[in-house]
C-alpha cells in the first residue's frame, strides 16, 4: 500500500513581502486620508496659542464657529489651478504670493462680555513674544480691538509671515498667514515701470518668477 | 583645578553683563501705558523694528540711498496716536508734560518746541550718543483732537535727517535735521 502524501501549500518570501506592502497600503491609506481631512480645520501652533491667549484673557465664553487651515499643497494647488485662467495682473499677483493661510471665528457666548481690550492685548503681547512674533500694529477703537503680528525672523520679502487678531464686540477673528510678496512687489513695480531704473537685486527682481510669464500673456 | 572652577563664573558675569546691555537702550523711551479710551476715541500703537526696516531700505536703496541709509541705521520705530476726548484730555496733558519732565532727567535736549495757534504743542527731543550720533528721537504733538507720540532708536545722523528731508523735499524734517544739528 502506498503511502499517502498530504498536498502542501508553500509562499514564497516575496509573496509574503508584497501581502505585507498590501495590508500596509490598506490600513495605513484611511490613517492618511482622515490626517489630511483634519488638517483642513487643524491650526497651527502660533495661531492657536494666540487664539488661546486672546480667549484666556478676555475671561469670556467663547463659541468656535470656524477653523480653517489651507496649507501649502494646497495654497500650491490653487495657485496652479487659477494660473491658466484669465485674470487681471494684479490678481494673479496676489494668488502668487499667498504660501498658507488659516483663520479661526469665534462668538462670544450670550451673558458673556469680554475683559479690558488693554489688557487682553499686553497678555496676548507676552505669549506671542516668547514665540518669536512682535505686534507690528494695535488699534482699540471702543468695543473693538484690531492687532497685527509679524514673525521676528522676517528678513526677506520671500518668506513674510504674519498674524492678525480683530475683535468686535461679539466675534473674535484669528488669521495668519504666509507669503512671498516678490510677485506683488513686480506687479507694483512694473506699473511703476521701476525695473529698468531700479536695477534690483536678484532677490527682487524675479527674472524668472512665475508673474511675469502670466503679465506677458 | 582653580581656573577650571573660575572660568564658568567669568563667561556667566560677562553673559549677564551683555545681556543687561542689549535688554536697555538709551534712545528708548518709555511713555507708559494708555488705558482704554473713552468712547468716541482712538487708540493706535505702530511698532517697526530692525528686521522690518531693513526690508522697507532695500526697497527704495537704488531710488533713495539717503532714505535706505537712515532706515538702516534706525533699530526701532514707534508711534503711538490717542485719540482725545473730554475724559481723558487732562490726563493726557498731564501725562505729556510728565514724559518731557522724564526726558529732562535722563538727559535728552529738547531741541524743537513750538506752540501752534490752535494750541497745538510740539517738542522733539533728541538723545545723543558721543556728540556726533543720535541714539534716539522722541517726538510729542499735542492738539485739540490728538496726542502723538513718535520715538525713533537707532543710530541716526543729524545730517542724514536733513539730507533725507532735502531729497523727499519735506520742509519740517530737513528743519528738524537742521536744528538738531545745530544744537550738537
Amino acid at each position: 500500500m502506498k503511502p499517502t502524501s498530504t498536498p502542501t501549500v508553500s509562499c514564497s518570501s516575496s509573496e509574503y513581502r508584497w501581502l505585507g506592502v498590501l495590508l500596509a497600503f490598506f490600513f495605513i491609506t484611511p490613517v492618511l486620508l482622515v490626517l489630511g481631512v483634519t488638517s483642513y480645520f487643524r491650526l497651527n501652533s502660533d495661531t492657536r496659542a494666540l487664539r488661546s491667549s486672546l480667549v484666556e484673557a478676555s475671561q469670556a465664553e467663547w463659541q468656535p464657529q470656524l477653523s480653517l487651515n489651507l496649507g501649502s499643497l494646497t495654497c500650491g494647488a490653487i495657485r496652479y489651478g487659477l494660473s491658466s485662467l484669465p485674470l487681471e495682473p494684479e490678481a494673479h499677483a496676489a494668488v502668487q504670493a499667498v504660501r498658507r493661510a488659516e483663520v479661526s471665528l469665534l462668538r462670544l457666548a450670550p451673558g458673556s462680555e469680554p475683559a479690558d481690550r488693554a489688557a487682553m492685548l499686553e497678555a496676548t503681547d507676552a505669549v506671542m513674544s516668547r514665540r518669536g512674533w512682535d505686534r507690528v500694529v494695535g488699534v482699540r477703537e471702543g468695543n473693538e480691538l484690531v492687532a497685527v503680528y509679524v514673525s521676528a525672523k522676517t528678513t526677506s520679502f520671500r518668506r513674510m509671515e504674519s498674524c492678525m487678531v480683530v475683535l468686535t464686540g461679539e466675534q473674535l477673528i484669528v488669521a495668519s498667514a504666509r507669503a512671498n510678496l516678490q510677485p506683488l512687489l513686480d506687479c507694483v513695480l512694473n506699473e511703476r515701470g521701476l525695473h529698468a531704473r531700479l536695477r534690483l537685486p536678484a532677490d527682487l527682481a524675479g527674472a524668472e518668477g512665475e508673474y511675469r510669464r502670466h503679465a506677458q500673456h | 583645578m582653580k581656573r577650571l572652577m573660575i572660568l564658568p563664573l567669568v563667561l556667566a558675569g560677562l553673559a549677564a553683563g551683555y545681556s543687561v546691555r542689549a535688554e536697555t537702550s538709551g534712545g528708548e523711551v518709555d511713555f507708559g501705558k494708555f488705558s482704554a479710551p473713552g468712547k468716541g476715541s482712538e487708540f493706535v500703537e505702530v511698532q517697526i523694528k530692525s528686521n522690518l526696516l531693513s526690508l522697507a531700505a532695500q526697497l527704495v536703496e537704488k531710488e533713495e540711498p539717503q532714505a535706505a541709509k537712515l532706515l538702516r541705521s534706525v533699530r526701532m520705530v514707534r508711534v503711538n496716536v490717542v485719540g482725545l476726548t473730554d475724559e481723558n484730555r487732562d490726563a493726557m496733558e498731564k501725562r505729556i508734560a510728565r514724559i518731557g519732565r522724564e526726558l529732562d532727567q535722563q538727559g535728552w535736549e529738547r531741541n524743537v518746541n513750538v506752540q501752534g495757534k490752535e494750541g497745538e504743542d510740539v517738542g522733539v527731543y533728541t538723545k545723543t550718543r558721543g556728540g556726533e550720533a543720535l541714539e534716539g528721537v522722541a517726538i510729542t504733538v499735542l492738539d485739540p483732537k490728538h496726542l502723538v507720540l513718535v520715538n525713533v532708536v537707532g543710530d541716526i545722523r543729524p545730517d542724514q535727517i536733513a539730507a533725507l528731508g532735502e531729497s523727499l523735499h519735506i520742509k519740517h524734517l530737513k528743519e528738524v535735521g537742521t536744528a538738531i544739528k545745530q544744537n550738537d
